[in-house]
């Protein structure tokens, strides 16, 4: 066993975080991590998945990010998951957004922030925020060693 | 299911399968695939040889094979094409030699290859290799002196050669970026190194070292953690210096053959927690200096002590730290097995040197002496009364650990309020208790949560030791993003593990609202907000990045999930409950009936719920 074990329920907490639903919470797909890779693979969209208590916040990129995130931490293949410090990086990453974002004032420009939010996702479509979080199954890394 | 040969992406550059259930063999076609970087096959039920073509790929970097049933030898000429950089092949059945290329393409960092059968000796060119990092080779059957570079090995700083047959002699200093040594239980003999000014652990127990304990060693090793010296041929006096070592928590140096009194100093050393100086020839008597409370075993049996053994000695957890001392008494009415009691040795003295001494003046003294017997004996008796009154439904005797030198808190005071009033959470493996108190130490009221662990079965001795030697490495762990352990206690039916109080309790209970108390209160609670969650998520990232990548070996804490991570008064974020509660849960239980019910939905597709092992350190902030 290794540390890829810990990424993986890490995972499932950033899931909870954004979805708001609870780890094994996944239906007919098991548990929540099954499901959010189906809605993510199917192309549902992430809004619809975000906790509606956050859902309208105008954060709605950086929830897509840890979301994400949080789909590529719960890879099936413990190589496929990023370590530690590659998720650290990815969320210090979207935090700076996330403050920056919170010390402007509360804007007007958020309120329209439901409709102007992207409505489907291809599989592979990579959020374009910066954070270079790319969710391939089959990326590695394991090479920052 | 097989990995069959009919197999021929030949650009392949990564395989990796690792934690399934696949068994068969690695085919020999894997040994032509030019492109290979990393095979990975590990946590799986592959046996066989390992081809021999495998050690000839241009382009491997790790081979990570541990946990299957590989047999044969590794590739002879594993190293020598490629720039290899980690072999993990521990826990297999392998034989023959540790190939002698490895390090040979100039960027080896990692070898681990701990309980298999490998024999020979440690080859030259490994021990001369300059950016090794790691090398793990306990439980094998390797002979010959260790070359002397490895001692000194530029970037070594793991180093681990327990249960081997090897043979050598330590350097009078070692590398400056050792941490870890543990060469225990093989035939090196020699001096102690007196220098390594890293080292965190030193264990070199069962050996044949000889000489005095060298007088620096307090200079030389100042980060030292654990010693472990037991089982030599050490002769001489204990050093004074010693006892400078600020950080060190354990020390063995039973069986040995030091001689000379105890130093007072040791007991001055601010987190010595276990003292083992039995079978020895130490003599003089022993220092009241020792009687602290942080000291939870002390062991300084078989050895030619005298005079009274001090008084703060008088609980069960000494009761046989002084056995077969003959020239030892006690001046309790009931003191610790095996030492007789001062009054009758005075009594014996007295008839042969009490000329002098009028017969009313003894007749007076002994009288006196009888009355201050019965009445210690009547006060031990009622403050036992007393404290079994106060352990509710909790029969034990219990050991305390304190991980933290300000703890200020006695075992009394976290017993009393075990009570249902303080019941703060039911889990799988126990219940939580919200536990206040004033502080010995300063007087200021305080706050713990108390974690108590009931065990199913009995714990046998190594399972013990073994509790208590992770719950020592778990309570140095020291981040911002992870809970302080601040104690543990055990107990024959309970462990309790205590813990800083985190005000605003768990992650799970604000997501998920089950605000339900163990009372049955219920709280509203407004849901957190977007820029609390983010700050959560990474703080927890910092706990678990440091535990992983600050940690060698890293610490994995095995059972991650919302209802462990704690928010204190500002919400910031605390990883808790490392996999101590897990372990002795597993005690008597189906070990994948207690997984499954602990965490379902955090755990990763395949993971085996090995046995956790913890034992290294950990260095700054990640």
């Amino acid at each position: 066993m290794n540390e890829k074990v810990d990424v993986y329920s890490f995972g499932v907490v950033l899931l909870e975080l954004t979805t708001g639903k609870e780890a094994s919470a996944g239906g007919e797909h098991g548990g929540l991590a099954e499901w959010a890779r189906h809605h993510y693979q199917s192309g549902g969209s992430i809004p619809d998945a975000t906790d509606k208590s956050i859902r309208y916040a105008g954060y709605s990129e950086e929830i897509q990010v840890v979301f994400s995130l949080g789909v590529l931490c719960t890879a099936d293949m413990p190589s496929s998951r990023p370590t530690m410090k590659d998720v650290l990086q990815i969320l210090l990453k979207c935090s700076e957004q996330t403050c920056q974002k919170s010390k402007m004032e509360n804007g007007q420009e958020y309120e329209a922030a439901p409709l102007l939010l992207p409505q489907r996702h291809s599989r592979r479509k990579q959020p374009s925020n910066g954070t270079g979080i790319d969710i391939q199954e089959n990326s590695d890394f394991d090479s920052t060693v | 299911m097989v990995v069959d040969d009919g197999f021929a992406a030949k650009s392949l550059t990564i395989i990796d399968v690792s934690e399934n259930n696949l068994s068969g063999v690695i085919p020999e076609v894997f040994g032509h695939l030019q492109n290979l970087t990393k095979l990975h096959l590990f946590s799986n039920n592959f046996s066989g040889e390992i081809p021999a073509s495998i050690g000839r790929l241009p382009s491997l970097w790790t081979l990570r094979l541990y946990s299957n049933r590989f047999t044969g030898t590794l590739p002879l000429e594993l190293g020598k094409h490629s720039g290899l950089g980690y072999v993990e092949v521990d826990d297999n059945e392998l034989t023959g030699a540790i190939p002698e290329g490895l390090c040979a393409g100039g960027q080896f960092h990692y070898l681990t290859a701990e309980h298999n059968h490998l024999n020979g000796s440690i080859p030259v060119s490994l021990a001369n290799c300059t950016t090794l990092v790691t090398l793990d080779l306990d439980n094998n059957q390797l002979t010959g002196d260790v070359p002397e570079a490895l001692w000194t090995a530029r970037q070594l700083q793991f180093l681990t050669l327990q249960s081997n047959q090897l043979t050598g002699s330590l350097p009078a200093a070692m590398s400056t970026n050792l941490k870890t040594l543990q060469i225990g239980n093989n035939q090196f003999g020699g001096n102690i190194s007196a220098s390594a000014v890293e080292l965190k652990v030193f264990t070199a127990e069962n050996n044949q070292f000889s000489g005095e304990i060298p007088a620096s060693l307090g200079d030389g090793m100042p980060l030292l953690e654990r010693l472990n010296l037991s089982g030599n041929q050490l002769s001489g006096a204990i050093p004074k210096s010693v006892a400078s070592l600020r950080q060190l928590t354990f020390l063995d140096m039973s069986r040995n053959q030091l001689s000379g009194a105890i130093p007072a100093e040791l007991g001055a050393m601010p987190v010595l927690s276990v003292l083992d100086l039995s079978s020895n020839e130490l003599s003089g008597a022993i220092p009241p200096e020792l009687v602290k409370p942080n000291l939870n075993s002390l062991d300084l049996s078989s050895n030619h002590l005298s005079g009274q053994v001090p008084i703060g000695f008088a609980t069960a957890a000494y009761d046989n730290s002084f056995r077969d001392n003959p020239g030892l008494c006690t001046e309790e009415a009931t003191g610790p097995a095996g030492v007789r009691s001062c009054a009758a040795a005075a009594g014996s003295q007295d008839r042969g040197s009490s000329r002098g001494v009028s017969h009313a003046l003894r007749t007076g003294l002994l009288v006196a002496g009888g009355v201050l017997l019965a009445a210690a004996a009547f006060a031990l008796l009622l403050v036992r009364d007393m404290k079994k009154r106060r352990r509710v439904a909790v029969r034990d005797e219990w050991k305390m650990t304190p991980f933290v030198h300000d703890l200020g808190l006695g075992e009394a005071s976290i017993l009393r309020e075990l009570t249902e009033e303080n019941l703060i959470g039911r889990g799988g493996s126990g219940h939580v208790y919200r536990v206040t108190y004033i502080n010995r130490l300063t007087g200021s009221a305080g706050v713990v949560a108390v974690k108590q662990i009931r065990i199913a079965g009995t714990l046998d001795e190594k399972l013990e030791r073994e509790f208590e030697s992770e719950a020592g490495i778990l309570g140095s762990v020291r981040h911002n993003n992870i809970v302080r352990l601040l104690c543990c206690l055990s107990g024959t039916q309970a462990k309790l593990l205590v813990y800083d109080y985190m005000d605003n309790g768990s992650l799970h209970q604000w997501l998920h609202g089950h605000n339900s108390r163990a009372d049955g209160h219920f709280t509203a609670r407004a849901p957190l907000d977007w820029l609390t969650r983010l700050r959560v998520a990474v703080g927890v990232a910092q706990g678990l990045c440091y535990l992983h990548h600050e940690c060698s070996p890293p610490i994995i804490h095995r059972d991650v999930k919302t209802s462990n991570i704690l928010l204190d008064s500002e919400f910031r974020a605390k990883v808790a409950d490392f996999g101590l509660a897990r372990m002795l849960v597993e005690v008597g239980a189906p070990k994948t009936m207690s997984a499954v019910a602990g965490s379902f939905g955090y755990m990763a597709p395949g993971m085996d719920f090995g046995h956790v092992h913890f034992d290294g350190f950990c260095s700054v902030v990640c």
